[in-house]
């Protein structure tokens, strides 16, 4: 048993206290009042009928039942806890899902993740004032170092709020679980359609209530098959409902009237639509889909990129190379032009070179694309020759990379480039050495390919034209929108200013080689540092946060209901009240059958 | 004897004048009164003829039988005697207790019915007893005596135990003129009402019992926690008083008082049951009228 209002010390004090109080009283206990009567006679009759005992023993009986309410009282004041009455004094892990779907509306108009918060508190509420408690949460919002009393998990719990994307993951409660003196109770409050599995042993408090959700799942702006002049908008619509939902999606962006589109979407399904947006001047587009009764905002609304109608020219410099030659004509983009090494010093009016083991002696004019050069003083230093062997790792962040996976490249030989800290990145490595550089802050900018097409299976490779386009955009100062997730993003520009798509400036944090922002919404941003220009898109077009109904315990039912830690029994104190009450209650109903004074 | 005090008023004592004691039956009384008796004389109501006999009152002859019969026969007439009244009045300490007090109470009606005995030619002696006789007032007679009685009664006080058979043995002991004896008292004799009452039954007294309670003895209003004592013994008991407990009282005093009047209505005595709070002008003028023991 351990004492909390007080401590033992002062517990044990005040129960002697009211006990000696309560002796004193009975011992100066008023005598009671004499009256005079004209006859014992009547009186002596009735009690003949009414026969009673010792009248010693009902003073004790009266004294014990009033010292027992006494120390019950003195004792809930003191707030005891004891392990057998209502449990131990227990710690607590409080893990608060708040991956995007507990932002959804449940039917009384809160949400799921308003609900969990509830019921933290309820936990909090019910547990022993001296429990103890670690608040997590599964974005990783948060999280105490170790457990803290009941009104630092309060705070705690103020702070969070559901997160508008990222990727949820069960927090390790490894380090404050082994430090506690025993194995706390660990609650994970859930809607469970986020794919986290609970250790074992956990207990889990479902939050989860089916509700109406459209959503967009996909939006993406590309040009026409046939014909690159012009661009299609693909917008995919998810319906989480049991039932066929009507939805309308309107798309807007610059230099058109917002185009408007009407869609039935089956039950538990998706709906497709392919808008014309070539009448769209390029740039952000919005896609917003509206239908009745739709319980999350945060995947109403999608933005895509499309390139400024703008053609650039290239210059391939080549003694032959088809594959390539062929792989930029498929830009719709691109007006190529291939010429011979000896005929590239009269060129002008070009936009990027490409130079296909070539190298002038002097820097171009415009950027250039070298694959696998020959050693100049402009060019970053050339260093061994590489041996047959694949990729090892590479800047999937960086522009130029956006969408590629360089894994299955195989490179027969290559060459070797050493970086210049400051001046050159390096953007694909293999064991002997960066085989991919890009300058950094030089202009104009250069891209460097250590191998020769001819010399690795890239060009049969998917990510062939798309690298190319890449380089192309980012080379031409058109780089590709990068697309991320909601919540804190990530651009791969140092101290770089962040502005939304009305031009006001986002906060910003900074670390190493990138800048931070937060995306509470779906939207278009531009990051720009002086290592140049980012376009990034966030959005959530996610298929399983729109499918806000695809709870795992759901489908379990009522068996994954909270299942209450020991701690949130009755506490002793309570007990303590309740038995001085039913103390109260025998000693007045002695006192009215005279068995006590 | 107890300081005096003084018990009526001139108004109530000229009411009390009109007011007359009732017997049942006829009156042993020797002195002539205004009440009936088994002897013969010069009454005004005729009960019977008997021969002439030498030296009887020839004023008593009924001449028309000796005309239509021949014979002297002479008219017996009902004898109006007067009527012992004897009271006996309870004081003691139980009848101090109670307000308004019983023993005021019972002197009162004591003396009124002295009073009004005295008024109309009786006999009154009056008895105060306790664990036996108290005090005696002898026998007066006439209304010239009420004074002496009225004193008397002022004299008295309430104190000793209540022993009734006591002092009907030590009053009645002596030979008594039968009469009509006035018991005024609680009756809370630990002895009972059954011995007394056996034992005054063989004299043939007309009785009119008046068992006076007072307020708090009929609805007692105790404290929870209470010690009683007794008046007169003094023995205390400490009681916790509960409302079933005041019902369980409440159910004896009714059977005690039950038990008195089941005597008094056994042996065809008056019982009369009277709070020390009753409007005493009622009690007399209307209630002993009522019970028949006034007219």
């Amino acid at each position: 048993m351990k004492l909390l209002a007080f401590g033992p010390g002062i517990a044990l004090a005040l129960c002697g206290a009211i006990v000696g109080i309560v002796v004193a009283l009975y011992l100066l206990r008023p005598p009671p009042r004499r009256i005079i009567v004209a006859s014992m006679l009547i009186w002596s009759r009735v009690l003949e009928r009414r026969p009673r005992d010792s009248k010693r023993w009902r003073w004790w009986l009266s004294l014990a039942l009033s010292l027992l309410i006494g120390i019950a009282l003195a004792l809930a004041l003191a707030r005891p806890e004891v392990a057998s009455v209502g449990g131990a004094v227990r710690q607590t892990v409080i893990v608060i899902d708040n991956s995007p779907t507990m932002a959804t509306l449940r039917a009384d108009g809160r949400t799921r993740f308003d609900h969990a918060l509830d019921a933290a508190r309820g936990l909090l509420a019910a547990a022993g004032p001296a429990s103890r408690f670690l608040v997590a949460d599964t974005m990783h919002t948060v999280g105490s170092p170790g457990f803290d009393d009941r009104q630092e998990a309060l705070k705690t719990l103020a702070t969070l709020k559901a997160a508008p994307g990222g990727i949820p993951r069960f927090p390790g409660t490894g380090v404050a679980t082994a430090a506690a003196d025993v194995p706390p109770d660990v609650v994970f409050i859930t809607d469970g359609v986020a794919p986290l599995t609970p250790p074992a042993g956990v207990h889990t408090v479902s939050v989860f209530e089916t509700a109406p959700n459209v959503g967009i799942t996909a939006f993406d702006v590309r040009p026409h098959a046939t014909d690159p002049r012009r661009f299609d908008a693909l917008i995919e619509v998810g319906n989480a409902s049991a039932a066929a939902v009507d939805a309308t999606v309107v798309v807007s962006g610059p230099g058109q009237a917002p185009l408007e589109r009407h869609l039935s979407v089956a039950a538990r399904g998706f709906g497709t639509l392919i808008v014309p947006a070539t009448d769209f001047t390029g740039g952000a587009l919005r896609a917003k889909v509206e239908a009745t009764g739709d319980a999350l905002a945060a995947d109403d609304t999608a933005y895509a990129f499309m390139p400024v109608n703008k053609r650039v020219r290239v210059a391939l410099v080549t003694t032959g190379n088809a594959p390539l030659e062929h792989a930029l004509r498929l830009d719709p983009r691109v007006v190529l032009s291939v010429i011979a090494p000896r005929q590239y010093a009269s060129r002008t009016g070009v936009d990027v070179y490409v130079f296909d083991r070539f190298a002038p002696s002097t820097a171009p004019a415009a950027p250039v694309l070298l694959i696998r050069p020959d050693a100049a003083s402009w060019l970053p230093t050339i260093g061994a020759s590489v041996g047959a062997q694949g990729v090892d790792a590479w800047l999937a962040d960086h522009p130029m990379l956006d969408d590629i996976a360089l894994r299955d490249i195989q490179i027969e030989r290559a060459l070797s480039f050493r970086p210049v800290p400051g001046k050159s990145l390096a953007l694909a490595r293999t064991a002997g050495g960066a085989v991919l550089m890009a300058a950094s802050e030089t202009l104009p900018r250069w891209v460097a390919v250590g191998f020769a097409i001819g010399d690795t299976n890239f060009a049969y490779q998917a990510s062939f034209p798309m690298f190319l386009a890449n380089a192309i955009a980012w080379l031409s100062g058109e780089p590709p929108a990068i697309a991320k997730s909601l919540g804190t993003v990530a651009v791969p520009i140092e101290r770089a200013r962040v502005a939304g798509i009305d031009g006001g400036r986002i906060d910003t944090r900074f670390v190493p080689g990138a800048t931070l922002f937060n995306a509470e919404r779906a939207g278009f941003f531009t990051a720009e540092g002086e290592a140049g220009r980012i376009r990034v898109l966030a959005n959530v077009v996610d298929p399983v946060v729109t499918d806000v109904n695809a709870s795992s315990l759901a489908a379990a039912g009522t068996a994954t209901a909270a299942r209450a830690p020991a701690s949130v029994a009755w506490e002793p104190w309570v007990v303590l009240l309740l038995a001085a009450l039913a103390f109260m209650c025998i000693e007045w109903l002695a006192y009215h059958r005279c068995l006590t004074e | 004897m107890a300081n005096a005090t003084p018990l009526f008023s001139d108004d109530f004592l000229r009411r009390l004048e009109h007011l007359t004691m009732l017997t049942r039956r006829p009156v042993a009384g020797h002195l002539r009164g205004a009440h009936r008796s088994r002897r013969t004389g010069s009454g005004m109501v005729f009960t019977d003829f008997r021969p002439y006999s030498p030296g009887d009152d020839t004023k008593h002859l009924d001449w028309g039988i000796y005309l239509r019969l021949d014979r002297l026969l002479l008219r017996l007439f009902e004898e109006e005697a007067d009527l012992p009244v004897y009271v006996f009045l309870d004081t003691s300490a139980s009848m101090g207790v109670g307000e308004p007090s019983k023993f005021d109470f019972a002197r009162r009606v004591a003396a009124a019915l002295s009073y009004l005995s005295l008024v109309n030619h009786d006999r009154v002696s009056i008895v105060a007893w306790a664990d036996g006789i108290a005090h005696e007032l002898p026998v007066r007679r006439g209304k010239t005596q009420m004074w002496p009685a009225l004193r008397f009664l002022e004299g008295l006080g309430a104190g000793g135990g209540t022993d009734l058979q006591a002092a009907l043995r030590g009053y009645f002991g002596a030979r008594r003129t039968r009469g009509l004896v006035v018991l005024l008292s609680d009756f809370m004799d630990n002895a009972g009402f059954a011995p007394s009452a056996n034992w005054l039954r063989q004299f043939r007294h007309e009785v009119v019992a008046v068992q006076v309670l007072s307020p708090q003895e009929i609805e007692p209003g105790l404290p929870e926690e209470v010690v009683l004592v007794d008046a007169e013994s003094g023995v205390a008991d400490t009681l916790h008083v509960t409302p079933a407990l005041l019902a369980a009282y409440r159910a004896a005093l009714e059977a005690h008082c039950a038990d008195v009047e089941g005597q008094c209505r056994r042996h065809g005595w008056s019982y009369l049951r009277a709070g020390s709070d009753a409007p005493f002008d009622d009690l007399m003028l209307r209630v002993l009228r009522d019970e028949g023991v006034l007219r």
